[in-house]
C-alpha cells in the first residue's frame, strides 16, 4: 500500500501534527461533557493522522482494526465546510454491554425485542460519540457540520463502499484514528474520521487560524 | 529560583503552544520529553523546578509518569496540561498529587497564574 | 417571501421547544395531526402534552444536540414513533399510532449559541406498511402463515450463534403429519390444505411469542425454542400432540381427525451448522414415525 510521498505538498507534516493536537483537544473535550449525559469514563489514545490515497483507503482502514470481523460497524456522514465520514467499530459482544450502559437492558426478552434494544443501543452511542467529537472539532476550529443518520452494520465484516463516491479513487484522504475504552464497563473500539480532499484546504486554512491565537 | 522547566507531551504542537504562552520575562533552562517515560528519565537527571505533563501519551501515559515522578520527589510541582478533562480524571489527577490541572488549549492567561501559583509555592516551601 | 407560511403548510410536522422543554414553535401539520392548536401548546411544557416523552433515551438525545450541536435521529424502524398520533389514510387499519421519522436538530443565535431545539416528524406509515408486507412476503409460507424455510436457517443461524457466543441454549421440535399422503388423496388437494392451516394456526396459537414455527418441507414442520431446555421442548411437543389429535375437520364423508408425529432435540456443543442441528431432531421423528406415529421421540 501506498502511504502517500507526495502528500506533503497536500498536508505538510506540521500541519499533520497540528491535526493531531486539535483532534486530541476537541475529542477530549467531547468526552468531558459526554459524561454529562452518558455516566462514563472514558479513555482516549493518541489520535493517529495518516494521508492516504482514495483507492487504499478501504486497506489502511482494515489493517488499522486490530480485531477481527464480524464486528458492529457504525457509519454517518456529516457535511458543511468540512465532509467526510465516521467510523465507529465495536467489537462483537459489545452491544449487550452498551445496552446495559444506557440502562435499556432486561432479562429474558425475546430475541426480536432484544435485537431491536441493541441496535437501538448501537445507533445511539454511536451517532452522540460521532456528534460529539465532530461537533467539537468543528466547534474548536469556529464552524458547524450537519450529519445523515447512522447506518449500522451488526456482527458484519463491512467493506466500507459508500464512502468511496464522495472521496474518489484519485484523491487523498485524511484519515484520523482514534481508539477508545468506555472504562468501568470493558467496552473498546475505534474511531475513525475520514475527510475527503476538497476539505483538505478548508482544514489547512482552520487549523493555521487555530495556531494564530497563541 | 525557577530555573528549569521539563515539559512532557508527544505533541510537538503541544508544547510550541505552551512555550508560546509561558511569560515571556521568565529566564530558564527548557527540557522537553515526548511520552511518560522519556519524561521520567529526565525528571531524574534534570531535576526540574517545575513539570507540566500531558496524560494522553504513548509509552507510558501521564498518569503513570505522575505517580513515578512524585515517588522519586515527593514535593515536585507538576502541573497537568490535558485535553483529557472529565472529573474523573481530574479528580483523579489531583488526588494522585499534581499540583495543578490546566485544561489544553492552554492560555497566556491561565499559564501565567499557574506558573504563579508554583513560584508561591516554592516560596513558602523554602520558607518552612 | 413569507418562510412561516411554507412551514405551516408543509406535509412534515414541525415544532421547537427551548432548553426548559417549552413549546416554541408549532406548525399547521402538527395542529392537524394532534389534537392540539399552537395557542393551547405554545409556552407550556412539552411533557404536559406528551408524558411519553420525558424518557431517558429523548432527553439524552436532547442533551447530546444541546451541547454538541449534532442531529439526533429517531427512525420508525425501530422507534416507531415520537408523537402518538392517529394513522390516516389507507393504513389507519395496519397501525395503532402513526409510525413517524423524527430528526432532532439544534438552532442557534446570532451568536452562534444554542438556543434551542427543532423536531421534524415525518410520517412513515405507508413505509412501515411496505416493509411489513415485505417481511411477510419475504419470510413467511403463504400457505400456512408459519416462516418459510429461509427464515427457518436464519433463525437457526442466529440461534446457534447465540448459543456458541453466550451459552444461551435452544431446542428443535419436528413435526410431521401423519398419512397426510392418503388425506390428500381421499379428500383431495384442498382439503389438505385446509389440515396444512389448521394444524400450522393451532401451533402458533398456543406457543410462546419467541418460539418460531415454519413449514419444513410438504406435511412437516419445524419449531425453533429459544431459551429451552429437552424438557421445555418434549412439554410443547406433547402438548402440540394433543392439540393436533383434538381437531376435527369436516369433509364430505363426514368428520375427519389426523394426528402427527414429533421428534425433540436440543442443541449441542458439537454441532456447527444448520444441516447439524436439523439432523438429531429429524432422525427422532424418523423413529416417532416408524414406531407407530402419533407419539413423540426425544432425541438421544
Ligand atoms: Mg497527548
Amino acid at each position: 500500500m501506498t502511504i502517500l510521498k507526495d502528500a506533503n505538498v497536500l498536508f505538510s507534516e506540521e500541519e499533520k501534527s497540528i491535526l493531531q493536537e486539535v483532534m486530541n483537544i476537541s475529542f477530549g473535550n467531547a468526552v468531558a461533557e459526554l459524561a454529562e449525559i452518558i455516566d462514563v469514563l472514558i479513555r482516549l489514545s493518541v489520535p493517529s493522522v495518516t494521508l492516504v490515497s482514495g483507492k487504499d483507503f478501504q486497506r489502511d482502514l482494515a489493517n488499522k482494526i486490530e480485531i477481527t470481523p464480524p464486528y458492529n460497524s457504525i457509519e454517518q456522514s456529516f457535511s458543511g465546510k468540512l465532509n467526510g465520514y465516521v467510523f465507529m467499530i465495536f467489537p462483537e459482544g459489545s452491544e449487550k454491554k452498551l445496552t446495559a450502559l444506557l440502562g435499556d437492558y432486561q432479562e429474558h426478552l425475546d430475541p426480536v425485542e432484544e435485537t431491536r434494544l441493541e441496535k437501538g443501543a448501537l445507533i445511539e452511542i454511536g451517532n452522540i460519540l460521532t456528534g460529539a467529537c465532530v461537533g467539537k472539532l468543528v466547534d474548536v476550529l469556529d464552524e458547524n457540520v450537519s450529519f445523515t443518520p447512522p447506518r449500522l452494520e451488526m456482527a458484519s465484516s463491512p467493506s466500507w463502499q459508500t464512502p468511496l463516491n464522495l472521496i474518489g479513487q484519485e484523491s487523498v484522504v485524511i484519515s484520523v484514528k482514534t481508539e477508545f475504552k468506555f472504562m468501568a464497563h470493558d467496552i473498546n473500539g475505534y474511531f475513525f474520521l475520514i475527510t475527503n480532499e476538497e476539505s483538505l484546504h478548508w482544514f489547512k486554512k482552520a487549523l493555521h487560524t487555530f495556531m494564530e491565537q497563541f | 529560583m525557577l530555573k528549569k522547566i521539563l515539559i512532557v507531551d508527544d505533541s510537538p504542537v503541544a508544547i510550541r503552544i505552551l512555550k508560546v504562552c509561558l511569560p515571556p520575562e521568565l529566564d530558564v533552562e527548557f527540557m522537553e520529553a515526548k511520552n511518560g517515560a522519556e519524561g521520567l528519565e529526565c525528571f531524574k537527571r534534570f531535576k526540574p523546578d517545575l513539570t507540566f505533563l500531558d496524560l494522553t501519551m504513548p509509552v507510558m501515559d501521564g498518569f503513570e509518569a505522575l505517580e513515578e515522578m512524585l515517588k522519586v520527589d515527593n514535593k515536585a510541582l507538576v502541573i497537568i496540561v490535558s485535553a483529557d478533562v472529565q472529573k474523573q480524571v481530574v479528580d483523579r489527577v489531583m488526588s494522585l498529587g499534581a499540583f495543578l490541572m490546566v485544561y489544553k488549549p492552554p492560555s497566556r492567561n491561565t499559564i501565567q497564574a499557574a506558573v504563579n501559583k508554583a513560584v508561591a509555592k516554592m516560596q513558602e516551601m523554602r520558607v518552612s | 417571501m413569507d418562510m412561516s407560511k411554507v412551514l405551516d403548510t408543509i406535509d412534515t410536522g414541525i415544532l421547537t421547544f427551548d432548553r426548559e422543554y417549552k413549546v416554541r414553535y408549532w406548525n399547521g401539520w402538527m395542529t392537524s395531526h394532534s389534537c392540539f392548536g399552537p395557542n393551547e401548546i405554545i409556552g407550556r411544557s412539552l411533557f404536559d402534552f406528551y408524558p411519553n416523552l420525558k424518557n431517558n433515551r429523548f432527553l439524552r438525545n436532547c442533551q447530546s444536540v444541546l451541547t454538541f450541536g449534532n442531529l439526533a435521529f429517531f427512525p420508525f424502524d425501530p422507534y416507531a414513533y415520537l408523537f402518538p398520533m392517529k394513522p390516516t389514510g389507507l393504513f389507519k387499519s395496519e397501525f395503532k399510532q402513526m409510525q413517524q421519522s423524527c430528526t432532532i436538530g439544534p438552532l442557534r443565535d446570532e451568536k452562534n449559541e444554542i438556543v434551542s431545539l427543532y423536531v421534524s416528524v415525518r410520517d412513515m406509515t405507508e413505509a412501515a406498511s411496505q416493509q411489513e408486507k415485505l417481511i411477510q412476503l419475504t419470510q413467511l409460507d403463504p400457505l400456512t402463515g408459519a416462516y418459510n424455510r429461509r427464515s427457518l436457517t436464519f433463525f437457526i443461524k442466529e440461534e446457534l450463534y447465540r448459543f456458541k457466543r453466550y451459552h444461551r441454549p435452544f431446542s428443535v421440535v419436528m413435526i410431521d403429519i401423519d398419512h397426510f399422503k392418503n388425506i390428500n388423496d381421499q379428500h383431495g388437494h384442498l382439503f389438505g390444505d385446509e389440515v396444512l392451516k389448521s394444524v400450522s394456526l393451532s401451533m402458533q396459537n398456543n406457543m410462546r411469542k419467541l418460539n418460531r414455527l415454519a413449514r419444513y418441507g410438504g406435511e412437516e414442520f419445524c419449531c425453533i425454542l429459544p431459551e429451552t431446555d429437552l424438557k421445555g421442548a418434549s412439554a410443547l411437543a406433547e402438548k402440540f400432540r394433543n392439540l393436533i389429535a383434538g381437531l376435527t375437520f369436516t369433509s364430505k364423508e363426514g368428520p375427519v381427525s389426523i394426528t402427527a408425529s414429533f421428534g425433540v432435540a436440543t442443541v449441542e456443543e458439537d454441532m456447527d451448522s444448520v444441516e447439524a442441528v436439523l439432523k438429531k431432531p429429524d432422525d427422532a421423528l424418523y423413529r416417532a414415525k416408524t414406531s407407530g406415529r402419533n407419539k413423540m421421540v426425544i432425541a438421544a
